[in-house]
Formats: C-alpha cells, sequence, structure tokens
C-alpha cells in the first residue's frame, strides 16, 4: 500500500487545491477510490492523484519573497503612488500644462 | 540549543497561536499526546458507524435507507480522514486497527451501546451527532494543523448530519403515539450516555491536551454549550430528560443527580466492558481476520501468475 | 400483476434493491476502509436505481414507491436469487459485483431503445454510474485473479458459487413474449446472456486471469490450478460459450426465492409494515 495525495478542481476555472490523502496498493485503484472518499459530495470537477514520494517540498520556504527588500516588486513598494498622481495632476494644472478639450 | 530549550520554544510558539504542521519538529510529548487524541477520535469515528448500521438494513423507507447510508460512510470516511493524519504523525493504520480490536485503545462510551430501535437511529443522528459537533467546533483551534484542516471538512459533514438528524427527529415526535414514545423511550435510554461522552469533571491544570493546545476547551465548557442547544429543543418539543436534577441557573446549568450520573458505568464501559463493546469487537475482528489473503494482495505480495 | 410492463420494472428494480441491500451491509465493515466508502457508494447507486425504477412502476401499478418496496410479500418480489444471497467474504462479493453488473450493462443498453420512454430515458442516466461500477468490479478482478495464491483460490471458487445463479439473471420474464411485441423489452433474454456470455468468456482468455469461468467438463483449462466447477447449462460449442438447457438457481423472475429471501425480507420490511401509513 502506498499513500496517495489527492487534489481537486473545485470548478472548471479554479486551481488544483489538496483534498487529503488515500492509501492504494497502486495508482489504478487509486485513481478508483480517491473519488468516492473525498468527491462523493460533489466537491470537485475533477480529481488528480500523485504518490505522495513523488511529492516535493521546496527547502526554507520561509525565505521566499526575499528577506531583504524586495517591496519593489509587491504592491506595498508602491504606496503613495496614488498620492502621487493627485498632485503631479494639480501642480500642472496650475502651471496651465494640462490639456482641455 | 537543548531538547529542554527546543521544547519550550515550541511551547512558546503555540501559546503565540501558532499552527504545527506534520513536518514539523514537536517534543515527544506533543508528538505522543497528538497521536493518541487523534488515535481516539478515529477509533471512535470507525466503531460509531456501528450502532446505526444496524438499521440501513431495516430502514422504514427509500429515502432513510439511502440517507442513514450516506450518513454512516461519512463517519467511515471520518475514521479514514483521522487514521491517516494519526498515521503520518508515526503509527500504522494496520497497528492502530489491531490495538482497537484486541481492546487496547479506547473509543468514546456512547458507541458501545445497542440500538433497540428506530428512536435510537434519531437520536444518535441529532443528540450525539451535536454533542460530538461542540467538540469537535472547539477543536477548530487545534494546535495541530492537520488536525484543523480535518476538522473543517469532518464539521461541514457532521452539519449536514445534524439536519438529517433533526428531520428524522421531527418526524417521530410530529407522528404517531408510538413514534413520539419511540424517541421519548430512546432519549431515556441514550442520556446517561450522552452526557457521560463529554467525560467526568477533570482539573484543567492537569490536562495534557489542554496543556499543548490540542484540545482547546474543557469539559464542563463542552457539556454546557450541549444543554444550551439541546435542552431548549427537547423542551420545545415536549421530550423530558431523564436526570432529575437537570435545569438552568442563571448563565449554567445543574445537572447530574448524583444517584443517577453513575460515573462507575462510564468507568466500566471506556474500559471495554460496555454492553455491545465485545460483540462488535469480535465480529471485527472475525471480518480482519478473514481477510488477511486480502492484506496480501495490498501488500504486493508475488502474483500468482507468472 | 396485470400489466406486463410491471413484471419487467419490478425485477429490474428488485435486483437493484435487494442486491443494493445486501451490498449496503458491508458499511461500516470493510477491512479497507477507502474501499469501505467506495462499496457503499455503489450500494447507495443501486438502491437510487431502485427508487427511480420503482417511480416508473408506480405510474402503472398505483401502489407508492416504497409501499413496492417494501410493503409486498417475499412471493411478489421478483429479484434473481444472486442479488439475495449474503455477502459471505470480500471474495464473493467481488464475484458476484463482477457477474451483476457486467450483466446489467448488456441489459440497460438493451433498454436504451426500450419503447417505454421513461425506461429508455433510466436506463441512460443508470449506465453513467454503471460505468463506475464496471470499472470498479474489473480492477478487484484483476487483483484477486492474479493476486496472491490464496487470493486467486477464493475468488475462483467464488466465482463457480456465484455463476450458475448469475445465469438465471436472463431467466426469461413472465410476459416476455408480450413485452416483446410491445417492445418494452426491445431484445429476449436469450439473447442478452448470449450477449453476457461473451463478455464472461472474453474476461476468460483476454484478461490477465487466466481461466477462472468453468468449462463444461468441469476442469480449469489453465495449468496449476484445479477445481471441479461444473455449471449445468453452460457449453462451449464451435468456440462460443452457449447456454443450453435449464438454469440453476431460477424462479426469482417468477417469485420463487431461496431460504436467503425471507430472513432478508423480514429484516427490510418489519419496521415499515408495523407502522402502517406512518411518515418516517
Amino acid at each position: 500500500m502506498e499513500v496517495f495525495e489527492v487534489f481537486a478542481r473545485r470548478t472548471h476555472d479554479d486551481p488544483l487545491v489538496h483534498a487529503g490523502s488515500i492509501k492504494a496498493p497502486d495508482l489504478e485503484m487509486a485513481l478508483i477510490l480517491a473519488r468516492e472518499t473525498h468527491f462523493r459530495h460533489g466537491e470537485g470537477a475533477e480529481c488528480w492523484v500523485v504518490r505522495r514520494e513523488d511529492l516535493h517540498s521546496v527547502p526554507n520556504p520561509e525565505t521566499m519573497g526575499g528577506v531583504t527588500d524586495h517591496s519593489y516588486r509587491r504592491q506595498d513598494g508602491y504606496v503613495g503612488v496614488g498620492a502621487k498622481m493627485k498632485r503631479v495632476t494639480e501642480e500642472l494644472k496650475r502651471l496651465g500644462k494640462s490639456i482641455t478639450k | 540549543m537543548s531538547y529542554e530549550e527546543r521544547t519550550a520554544e515550541f511551547k512558546a510558539r503555540i501559546d503565540a497561536g501558532e499552527k504545527i504542521e506534520a513536518s514539523d519538529w514537536m517534543p515527544d510529548q506533543y508528538r505522543e499526546a497528538a497521536l493518541k487524541f487523534i488515535e481516539m477520535h478515529a477509533n471512535s469515528e470507525i466503531m460509531g458507524a456501528l450502532p446505526e448500521r444496524e438499521w440501513i438494513p431495516r430502514a422504514p423507507s427509500l429515502r432513510r435507507k439511502l440517507s442513514l447510508t450516506a450518513k454512516v460512510q461519512d463517519e467511515v470516511g471520518h475514521a479514514q480522514i483521522l487514521y491517516r493524519i494519526a498515521e503520518d504523525l508515526g503509527k500504522s493504520r494496520e497497528a492502530m486497527f489491531e490495538d482497537l480490536i484486541h481492546g487496547r485503545t479506547k473509543f468514546h462510551n456512547v458507541f458501545h451501546y445497542p440500538t433497540l430501535s428506530w428512536g435510537d437511529v434519531a437520536v444518535i443522528g441529532w443528540l450525539i451527532d451535536g454533542a460530538a459537533l461542540v467538540t469537535q467546533r472547539a477543536l477548530l483551534d487545534s494546535s495541530y494543523a492537520p488536525y484543523v484542516r480535518a476538522m473543517r471538512r469532518i464539521c461541514a459533514e457532521e452539519s449536514l448530519h445534524l439536519r438529517h438528524g433533526e428531520d428524522l427527529m421531527l418526524e417521530l415526535v410530529g407522528g404517531t403515539d408510538e413514534q413520539r414514545a419511540m424517541f421519548q423511550d430512546a432519549v431515556n435510554r441514550w442520556w446517561r450516555p450522552i452526557m457521560h461522552f463529554y467525560g467526568p469533571p477533570s482539573n484543567p491544570e492537569k490536562d495534557v491536551l489542554l496543556y499543548w493546545g490540542i484540545k482547546t476547551k474543557s469539559n464542563e465548557e463542552l457539556r454546557n454549550e450541549f444543554f444550551d442547544t439541546y435542552v431548549p429543543k427537547l423542551w420545545d418539543v415536549g421530550i423530558t430528560v431523564p436526570d432529575p436534577a437537570l435545569k438552568r441557573t442563571g448563565d449554567g446549568w445543574e445537572w447530574g443527580a448524583p444517584d443517577w450520573v453513575d460515573w462507575d458505568e462510564f468507568w466500566r464501559v471506556v474500559k471495554g466492558d460496555g454492553p455491545m463493546t465485545e460483540i462488535r469487537l469480535s465480529w471485527r475482528r472475525a471480518v480482519w481476520d478473514n481477510h488477511a489473503w486480502l492484506r496480501d494482495v495490498f501488500a504486493g505480495v508475488p502474483r500468482a501468475v507468472a | 400483476m396485470n400489466d406486463p410492463r410491471l413484471s419487467l420494472l419490478l425485477a429490474l428494480a428488485d435486483d437493484e434493491l435487494i442486491l443494493g441491500h445486501r451490498l449496503g451491509e458491508w458499511t461500516g465493515w470493510v477491512p479497507y476502509i477507502e474501499e469501505d466508502l467506495a462499496l457503499s457508494s455503489i450500494a447507495q447507486d443501486e438502491i437510487a436505481h431502485a427508487r427511480m425504477l420503482y417511480e416508473i412502476a408506480s405510474t402503472i401499478d398505483g401502489r407508492d414507491p416504497d409501499a413496492l418496496a417494501l410493503g409486498r410479500s417475499p412471493v411478489e418480489y421478483r429479484n434473481a436469487v444472486l442479488c439475495e444471497r449474503p455477502n459471505r467474504d470480500f471474495a464473493y462479493t467481488v464475484a458476484r459485483h463482477w457477474l451483476y453488473d457486467t450483466a446489467d450493462d448488456v441489459r440497460l443498453r438493451a433498454l436504451r431503445s426500450s419503447s417505454l420512454k421513461e425506461l429508455r430515458e433510466t436506463a441512460e442516466i443508470f449506465l453513467l454510474e454503471e460505468r463506475y461500477h464496471l470499472d470498479h468490479a474489473r480492477a478487484w478482478f484483476s487483483r484477486l485473479a492474479d493476486g496472491p495464491v490464496e487470493a486467486r483460490r477464493r475468488f475462483g471458487d467464488a466465482l463457480t458459487k456465484a455463476i450458475g445463479e448469475a445465469v438465471a439473471l436472463f431467466e426469461p420474464l413472465e410476459d416476455e413474449a408480450a413485452l416483446l411485441s410491445e417492445g418494452t423489452l426491445p431484445r429476449a433474454n436469450e439473447d442478452l446472456l448470449a450477449e453476457w456470455l461473451g463478455v464472461v468468456g472474453a474476461a476468460r482468455t483476454e484478461g490477465p486471469t487466466g481461466d477462472l469461468v468453468p468449462t463444461s467438463t468441469g476442469a480449469m483449462e489453465e495449468t496449476g490450478v484445479q477445481a471441479s466447477l461444473a455449471v449445468p447449462g453452460i457449453e462451449r460449442r464451435d468456440g462460443a460459450w452457449v447456454h443450453a438447457g435449464g438454469f440453476t438457481g431460477a424462479g426469482g423472475r417468477r417469485g420463487k426465492h431461496s431460504d436467503d429471501f425471507e430472513p432478508l425480507w423480514a429484516e427490510m420490511t418489519a419496521l415499515y409494515r408495523s407502522h402502517p401509513g406512518a411518515r418516517w
């Protein structure tokens, strides 16, 4: 018997999400059993299985996204742009540089 | 860092509300406490299927035959989820099952009793699932993350069972005189085991499960929540409970007349001496022993055909 | 039962109800939890199918579906004897499941051409769920037949026990002539049986299982595994399996059941019958 991890796609627009695990003697049996273990209430449009040993997690996940300042590649690096938009537009208007039609 | 220092840091993380994953380092005491608790919960689900499944063959309508089968199937499903989590903490499903059927590990008291009528099916579906749901909702705050995820799914399914149980109860209390009597009789027989379900008054200071955040509420808190939800509903439909001492007191409840509550029965039952314990376990042993050949199929024993 | 359509509808419905009832007895007990869940879903499908068929029968008979399912006397049930047999062990359960679902597949595909519209449409719907039942049955068939020695022996024995009674799934119905002329039953049972025997025979030669279907000489054709498996009425003729002669385990379609039926019926119907008119 092996452990198989089971994934669900809830509707056709959704990503695959982990639903749980099952034990089965082989892949064909895992496919047959996963659906009644995790999807018999209509929980998903698709059901996927993978052997647990084929699922690998990346080491040191706490450093994902960077540890030093990488805000330039996230939304929080651009706080204040909205206010800047307002300030610059008003200044240019005041200087007569904006176009009105 | 020494083991003690790592353990202290681990405890601090839990107290701060952090969740523990299966792959995290854990002190042995945490791992063993979590495993034992989840194993007992899994045992209770697989044994919990048995009282009600006796009425699947006897269900009085096609719709109830279907819904009762689905409900019992869900209990088996909960056992599947919980045994998988327990197994990932470090004990095989086979070892857990062998310990269960040979009486070496425990399961909840309520599943050691017989179901004598369809009234019992309604009581189990409504009051016992309701009692379990109170406990399971509290476990949504557990420190052990895989258990929390399992509880989310289990609670969702139990909420459906509760509606099913209520539906059964309403047909009985609103039905013929015989049906009402059937339900009242079942409540009379099951009320004490339900009271016992939350366990005897315990000392929260000494509770290992509360210490590690695996459990987050005390037995008394859970029992009071149960009373708050279900006693008014019972009284609304004119059903009495056999505990002479039960009454509201301000915010809480008084219950458990001393000559009625019988904690000796509780201890006897959980130690394996309930009315149906040996019958149900011996059936499980018989099926298990008769299917050793099937386990060889799973174990990849070499095929008969070259 | 005057309307010939009832003898077909009740045979189909009773097969599904009684088999579903038996499969449902495994819920909570299967010594493999994920399989317990799968088998329980299959049992629920069978009961749900029975309910749909009783609903059609109800429009002709007048009694409501629960009254048809739970309110008749034993001699009025038209299921094949195969369905009422106890589950025994997992090997017999799989053997019966495979035999029944392969037979049901042949039957349902024929019923897609029934002149009875509701039955036509219902057969189409059932086939969608039956696809899973067949996948499941076939997966277990090959794992047991191709498995360790004891699994193979138990499964072979179970197929032997079950196959004679499985043939009687195709026992002619009481009003078969009328059903055929009206087109309610598009093909005769004898014809369906011949097709099904081909399916069963093919599993013997094409599948990984070797010969687990008995020959009329009673020997297993594959080397190494011997068993006496004579099944009356099945012969190999001109390279095909044929049915010749009477059915063992026959009688179900005329309400004649085995000793296993009455205890099943008593348990299944007691509560319903003891509270006439009650709602549950």
